[in-house]
């Protein structure tokens, strides 16, 4: 497969696609562990590592699914990804996955993983698969990060747990819910006026 | 007929290499989890009461000692309803009833509002104090509570005094 196409297919997860600000899929962790930076990079590479391991496999039984019960399978291969990531991280990263807590879990119903395997990785080659999951999964960390670090800086006043504004009080809407909400609505719509 | 068996096989093939796959990394990463969470619980004793070297599990409080055998206090495990579930705790306490450090095992509080009860400078406040101290200011006593997060301070702050009054009865 050429070059040029290959990086068609990652760099279209970092804007044109990009799985939480173009396609507006699994928001719900988005918006959940998106209070610090360090966690939006835990949560980011543990989506990565699933998505990597579902298109890959996915790609690789390719047509020999039966349409019938390809979904069940997506599943069944997405969930064991899941909770692969999730026994490693509580191996060897647990203090990120203490504070990831249930979102580790719940990466099972994240309709980013199962979108990517029902609509490219069943039909596209394992070359094009790979590149795509990594592709999707830099773009669903860059969104986490940034907004992330946005919060924490407002919030908290520290940027990976180490402070950054000393004489600011944090505002604290920031760490909330609402918080979350009102800056990834201005992320997509800078993101809409750029592409524009 | 002929086909459900062949779905079904299909699927059956699928769930099992999938149960090989998960008990192979399980088998694989369960010792390594066990271990950290030996040594995150055995930090957390010895954090609540420095010095710690023996401990004695004694009906629902651990006895301490240090190197030399002599008693260091004890450690209590206090379990407070928080804003969003159950907080669990260690609290040590010296040989006077004072209360030595308090350390926060596991909490479900509002990231950034009120999870800040498990910050170093929050907990803190609870070193050295006498029970009767052990109130958050707007009570009457000498912790301040985190901003903003009230009622999961409060809840630690409470729960840590009644357990140190309740086991001060208790050994007397």
């Amino acid at each position: 497969m050429p070059f040029k196409r290959l990086f068609g297919e990652f760099s279209k997860g970092l804007i044109r696609e990009n799985p939480v600000l173009g396609l507006m899929l699994g928001l719900c962790s988005v918006l959940a562990v998106s209070t610090e930076a360090v966690n939006a990079v835990g949560m980011g590479a543990a989506m990565t590592f699933v998505l990597l391991g579902s298109n890959i496999l996915v790609s690789l039984l390719g047509r020999s699914i039966p349409a019938k019960i390809r979904l069940p399978v997506f599943i069944v291969v997405i969930a064991s990804f899941t909770t692969i990531a999730d026994l490693l991280m509580n191996a060897y990263a647990p203090a990120i996955h203490k504070s990831l807590g249930i979102f580790i879990p719940l990466i099972v119903v994240n309709c980013i993983i199962i979108a990517r395997a029902e609509a490219f990785a069943s039909k596209n080659t394992l070359g094009a698969s790979i590149v795509d999951a990594l592709g999707m999964g830099t773009g669903y960390t860059l969104v986490l990060f940034v907004l992330a670090s946005i919060r924490e800086v407002l919030g908290n006043g520290t940027f990976w747990g180490m402070k950054v504004t000393p004489e600011m009080d944090p505002i604290l809407v920031m760490m909330l819910p609402p918080g979350a909400f009102i800056t990834l609505g201005l992320m997509m719509a800078g993101l809409r006026s750029v592409r524009k | 007929m002929k086909e459900i068996v062949r779905l079904g096989l299909y699927l059956l093939t699928v769930c099992a290499l999938a149960g090989a796959a998960l008990s192979g990394t399980y088998s694989f990463t369960s010792r390594k989890i066990q271990a950290q969470k030996e040594k995150a619980e055995r930090q957390a004793l010895t954090a609540v009461l420095p010095g710690a070297v023996r401990f004695e599990s004694n009906n629902g409080y651990i006895r301490v000692f240090d190197g030399h055998q002599a008693p260091l206090g004890c450690i209590l495990k206090v379990s407070a309803a928080g804003y969003s579930g159950r907080i669990e705790a260690l609290v040590g306490v010296d040989t006077v009833f004072k209360v030595t450090r308090v350390q926060i095992l596991s909490q479900v509080e509002t990231p950034g509002l009120g999870a800040k009860i498990t910050s170093p400078a929050f907990l803190a406040q609870f070193d050295h104090q006498a029970s009767d101290r052990i109130r958050l200011r707007k009570d009457g006593g000498e912790i301040d509570a985190v901003t903003a997060a009230t009622i999961s301070s409060r809840a630690i702050t409470n729960a840590v005094r009644e357990k140190v009054d309740a086991f001060q009865k208790t050994v007397r």
